[in-house]
């Protein structure tokens, strides 16, 4: 079982610590310094878990940073349980955790059990959502729908989301993607052109 | 007596000559009142200068130059801050006097004044209108100028409240992982990696509890002292941070501030960021210069292609002006105010095709 956690702070020392906590609760782990790094190794390697802060350089007290990652997960990488963890604003930063796609909300300063008990619910809930599409063929897909601007609206989100996850599990595959979604070929690439969908735009 | 009788042809000429002296009188007339306007508006001008463009200041000592130009009378409530205070200067002398009112108001300084001006000073267009027109308009500039300073000032202080808290809760994390780590590790290999850690770490956390007690004591620590860095590192750090790709050339290893150095960058090239569908790759060049003060030069220089309209200079630096829907029109003018406490400067040039930032930081070069 793959059970890597990427920690993404610019805290040298506290990536530290917080790794040593992690590796002692018997997960691996793999550090990141910025949004850059954290993207860089999300795209080479498959991780379940991501532990965030979200204040980086160069915008160390908003969480600018943070956002963009969770912005570019929830778009590339849906299935990544990213827990929050941050010095920041509480409430304003739980908001925009959530709005952006976090999983958890942790305050600093958090005991080891608390994180502990986060990481291994995000892993639990990880390991449960792919389960459900293996056994049920079920996919979650999660979206911002905006009430008042139609059902039309919302239909095409839903669709540009599926489409993405799919194209991204396949990892672009046309074919396979067209297999698990029992559509014709030439609807995948109507709807990739619909999208305006490519391997690198996913980023 | 002998009666002389002139001539038609020298009936024109002695019109002439009258015609031509009235028009010399109403010449010399017109040069005296641009003259003493000339002289009014300047004293004004001077003045706010001399008092830095305070508006309580401006207000209090400008009377004087506006009796000098008809006006008889300036009455005003004042509210600043929270104190009000009424003021009154000249006498009201007669019949004929036009009244006219004022209300200046931000945030919490509001000016109410009226002013009585002579029959004579309250003609439309009249020197003395004019001049009031001036005076209301630099008070106002002065009252705009006050409200952006204590806006940045407090930006400022919200930076300064957001490190310190950021800060303390890291190493409130740190104690408690620490702690925690302590007493939780048993077998000897874990302990042995724990203190691999700390050997790394644990310095790093005491420089920096260090500096962050250092900030709260004195922020201005900053800007003293220094240390000795590259430039080109320093530079692709930010560059890094904002995703830019520069063309770089040049290096000096100085000593100044670094976080300070740092700040400024961050700023001049967070615009690059802010605006960065519109500008090309860019060159950044490090210079240093020799001269009688030894400083190095940071010249950062972007292809105009892509930006639709020409920038304004006077406006660049100006707090709280943006083009940007997201920035808050402040960093380049942190960025100049950060490099006057280096005695630093930077100035904005642009040509048809290519635009240019420059830093002076006078500075040791190691």
């Amino acid at each position: 079982m793959n059970n890597t956690v990427l920690i993404v702070d610019d805290d040298p020392v506290l990536r530290s610590m917080l790794a040593f906590s992690l590796e002692e609760g018997g997960y691996s782990i793999i550090e990141a310094a910025s949004r850059n790094e954290a993207i860089e190794v999300l795209r080479m390697q498959s991780i379940h878990v991501v532990l965030l802060d979200m204040g980086m350089p160069p915008n160390e007290y908003t969480p600018e940073e943070g956002i963009a990652v969770l912005e570019w997960i929830s778009s590339v990488l849906p299935q990544v349980r990213v827990v929050v963890l941050t010095g920041q604003d509480s409430e304003s930063t739980s908001y925009d955790a959530l709005k952006y796609g976090a999983f958890d909300f942790l305050e600093k300063p958090i005991s080891t059990e608390a994180l502990l008990r986060a990481i291994k619910r995000a892993f639990l809930f990880f390991e449960q959502a792919g389960k459900l599409k293996a056994q049920e063929g079920v996919q979650k897909v999660q979206i911002d729908a905006v009430l008042g601007e139609g059902v039309k609206a919302i239909r095409n989100k839903a669709e540009e989301k599926l489409i993405r996850q799919v194209l991204s599990d396949t990892e672009f595959n046309v074919h396979e993607t067209a297999r698990r979604l029992e559509l014709k070929r030439e609807n995948v690439y109507y709807l990739i052109k619909k999208y305006s969908l490519q391997r690198d735009s996913q980023a | 007596m002998e009666i002389v009788y002139l001539s038609f042809y020298e009936w024109g000429w002695l019109g002439m000559v009258l015609i031509g002296f009235s028009l010399l009188v109403t010449v010399f007339y017109f040069r005296l009142q641009s003259k003493r306007l000339n002289q009014s508006l300047s004293k004004l001008y001077s003045l706010n200068q001399t008092i830095n463009h305070d508006a309580l200041a401006f207000f209090e000592q400008a009377w004087p130059i506006l009796e000098a130009v008809d006006c008889v009378q300036m009455k005003a409530q004042i509210e600043w801050f929270g104190e009000r205070k009424e003021v009154c200067y000249g006498l009201a002398k007669g019949i004929g006097d036009k009244q006219y009112s004022f209300n200046l108001e931000r945030d919490d300084m509001r000016f109410d004044i009226q002013l009585l001006l002579t029959k004579r000073g309250s003609g439309i267009e009249s020197i003395s209108r004019l001049v009031v027109k001036t005076f209301i308009y630099i008070l106002e500039q002065n009252l705009v100028l006050k409200q952006s300073e204590i806006l940045t000032s407090q930006k400022r202080l919200e930076r300064y409240q957001l490190f310190v808290q950021h800060e303390i809760k890291n190493i409130a994390q740190f104690i408690l992982l620490l702690s925690e780590q302590i007493q939780g590790v048993e077998d000897d290999e874990a302990k042995l990696r724990l203190v691999n850690r700390l050997q790394d770490t644990l310095p790093l956390m005491a420089q920096r509890a260090s500096k962050t007690v250092q900030q709260m004591v004195k922020p201005q620590l900053e800007f003293t002292g220094g240390e000795s860095f590259s430039l080109v590192k320093l530079v692709s750090e930010v560059l890094k941070m904002y995703g830019l790709k520069a063309e770089m050339t040049g290096e000096a290893v100085v000593t100044l501030p670094r976080y300070a150095v740092l700040e400024i960058l961050k700023n001049v090239l967070g615009n690059f960021e802010d605006h960065s569908g519109s500008f090309s790759e860019l060159k950044i060049k490090i210079m240093v210069q020799d001269s009688l003060i030894q400083s190095v030069k940071i010249n950062i220089v972007s292809s105009s292609e892509g930006v639709r309209t020409k920038m304004i200079p006077e406006r660049l630096f100006e707090p709280f002006w943006t083009t940007s829907e997201s920035g808050m029109g402040l960093g380049l003018f942190l960025a100049r105010e950060l490099l006057k406490e280096l005695k630093g400067s930077i100035e904005f040039t642009q040509s048809q095709n290519e635009f240019s930032f420059g830093i002076t930081l006078p500075c040791q070069i190691d």
